[in-house]
């Protein structure tokens, strides 16, 4: 390639970099200013003062609400690692009536809209009395369509001799789903797992239906907290908040991306 | 003891993959099942490793009916084409995985590992994994693992075709030996009948799901049941020709007659006839013969290969010993010995006639 084009590529891609990344760049800078500079529209501050940052934590319990919300992510990324590996090892290794038709039910879920079955959820939960409570934050989200398809495809990769080699040795369906699956999918289970962890982690509307106790409540009812609090919002303390909640995020699409990449590069290979 | 009785397999219960399959396999025997691909050869293996539900007929291990037994209960081991290695597991613990689920304590565990490897040579590779080994090595784990479950019956479903020749020969060997060392039924599967013939006890030659023949090695490749066993085994194959009954003449393409020491039953029409290289020979002084043209010498060292016009259609090769001096264009006189000619009738089947002592003798017709 010549360097005309892989100038004109790196120019594209730095344009492209600046339009995605501005609104947290000024995210970013608005949580050091004060009210009134805001006001004013400096768009730099003169000094990077940590007080934005402090009110935050003394407004609103954001410590609680960030520990809640590390819970919940954590229980529904566990729930749904394990319901989707279970039920995609089922719909690969295991030969039952009316599995193909079973699975294409499941995928069919992925076309309804979430929104149309938070009425009938909502009603369940308030039935088994799991509001306000950690359970009714996660249960509902284990079973995931997308995350048994995703899994599905990558089990259909392991050769089926694997599981024949297994069946005639004696070894049982567990181990072999544990011992030989299971790191065999190292890959896709950390996708669906960052996928679920931050799914989990940007949740709003559920949450907000189902918790109205700050025990339980998830950091992002708080940031809508701060905002409605108040009559004049003070922009730089949400903003504040907003760059320590989204920080959680960055930092597992950081540490995250070089292990996809091994992964995918791993799997091209072979 | 294996018994297979009336054993068939079919996926849509119309059509048969493998149909009315009858063999009785002893204890201690290598039993080879051998067939060009999609015969239903790997279908009956995996029908009785239990990887395959059986369709129809019964299968009996040691007088145990095994039909609806998952493979776990069947005592047996087995061994993949592709080898089936757990790819992110060491040799050791690719070799010991299946032993965990048996009760089996650690020390035995090791113990057993540690002789199969050895007797595989692969001591110095226990920590390895399978990617860092050669298509042999590979080949050596999947066998150790068949070895430790020390079970008594060993299933091999064409386990050297993905290694070279020069290593598959020495493979054929290993495994023969393991197998005679452990006493073990082996069941083996493959399309090479030079596998087949070289390895086994008795050999069970298939073709489009049925049984062909089966027979001791020897047996089957001189006394052919049919058209294809005749032409499936044996390298280079069986020489075959279409022929006319003419009385106790036989006509090829109206070239050439063949008269015979004997008369077939006045209804034949049309039969083949087989032989098979090594049986055609330079005439000598007395002999009757027939002068063929060369069209193609391959010197192989210890044995030469001619092909020959039979007629103007048909080639046909002779297998000389040693290193002949035969040029292409060369007219050579050549005879065959009536008893190693063999006849098939319309529908492939053996004819049995009984055979003469005189020479059969060709000669060119006039017509």
């Amino acid at each position: 390639m010549s360097i005309f084009r892989s100038m004109v590529t790196y120019i594209l891609l730095v344009i492209g970099a600046v339009i995605v990344m501005f609104p947290i760049g000024y995210a970013f800078i608005i949580s050091f200013l004060s009210g009134a500079q805001l006001l004013q529209g400096v768009l730099w501050p003169d000094e990077w003062s940590l007080q934005n940052y402090v009110t935050a934590f003394e407004k609103v319990p954001l410590l609680r609400y960030l520990w809640n919300s590390f819970i919940v992510s954590f229980i529904v990324m566990i729930g749904q690692l394990l319901v989707s590996s279970l039920a995609a090892y089922a719909f690969v290794f295991l030969r039952f009536w009316g599995r193909d038709v079973l699975f294409f039910m499941t995928i069919a879920t992925m076309l309804i809209p979430w929104e149309a079955t938070v009425i009938p959820n909502f009603l369940t939960i308030q039935k088994f009395g799991w509001t306000n409570s950690y359970l009714g934050l996660t249960v509902p989200f284990f079973a995931l369509a997308f995350g048994i398809f995703l899994l599905r495809q990558h089990f259909k990769t392991i050769p089926f001799e694997l599981y024949e080699a297994a069946q005639v040795s004696g070894v049982r369906h567990f181990r072999f789903f544990w011992y030989v699956v299971l790191p065999l999918s190292k890959t896709s289970l950390a996708t669906l797992g960052v996928y679920s962890f931050l799914t989990t982690w940007n949740m709003y509307l559920w949450p907000l239906l189902v918790t109205n106790d700050e025990k339980v409540r998830t950091v992002q009812i708080g940031l809508k907290q701060m905002q409605t609090q108040e009559m004049a919002t003070e922009w730089g303390v949400v903003m504040a908040a907003v760059v320590i909640v989204i920080m959680p995020t960055l930092l597992l699409l950081f540490i995250g991306q070089k292990q996809l990449q091994k992964g995918l590069m791993q799997g091209a290979i072979k | 003891m294996i018994e297979l009785v009336q054993i068939g397999k079919s996926y849509d219960g119309k059509t048969f993959v493998v149909d009315d399959v009858n063999v009785r396999i002893e204890k201690g025997e290598f039993f080879v099942l051998v067939g060009p691909s999609g015969c239903g050869k790997s279908t009956l293996l995996r029908m009785i490793a239990g990887l395959e539900p059986i369709t129809s007929g019964s299968l009996r291990i040691n007088g145990k009916e095994m039909n609806d037994v998952p493979p776990s209960e069947r005592n047996l081991s087995m061994v993949f084409q592709n080898y089936a290695l757990y790819p992110h597991l060491t040799v050791e613990e690719n070799i010991t995985f299946g032993l965990h689920t048996k009760k089996i304590s650690k020390q035995e565990r090791k113990k057993r590992c540690m002789e199969a490897a050895e007797m595989l040579g692969l001591t110095d590779y226990l920590k390895h994994k399978p990617r860092q080994l050669s298509g042999g090595q590979r080949q050596r784990v999947a066998l150790a693992r068949a070895i430790v479950a020390q079970t008594p019956i060993c299933l091999m479903d064409e386990p050297l075709s993905n290694l070279d020749a020069k290593l598959r020969a020495k493979m054929r060997f290993e495994i023969r030996q393991l197998q005679q060392q452990l006493g073990i039924t082996m069941i083996y599967v493959t399309h090479d009948q030079m596998e087949a013939m070289t390895m086994a006890d008795r050999i069970m030659v298939m073709d489009g799901g049925r049984v062909q023949q089966i027979g001791e090695p020897l047996d089957v490749y001189n006394h052919p049941a049919n058209i294809f066993v005749a032409s499936f085994i044996g390298s280079p194959a069986m020489n075959m020709t279409k022929a006319d009954v003419l009385e106790q003449s036989l006509i090829f393409n109206r070239e050439r007659i063949m008269r015979l020491a004997h008369r077939f039953p006045l209804e034949t029409k049309n039969i083949t006839i087989g032989v098979r290289p090594e049986h055609i020979r330079l005439a000598n002084k007395n002999d009757p013969y027939f002068t063929v043209k060369v069209v193609n010498v391959e010197r192989l060292g210890t044995e030469t290969l001619i092909t020959f016009a039979l007629t103007k259609k048909e080639h046909w090769i002779a297998r000389w010993n040693g290193q002949c001096s035969v040029r292409v264009g060369d007219e050579v006189p050549v005879t065959i010995d009536e008893q190693h000619v063999l006849f098939f009738n319309e529908a492939g089947e053996r004819l049995y006639v009984g055979v003469g002592d005189d020479y059969v003798s060709f000669r060119e017709t006039k017509f």
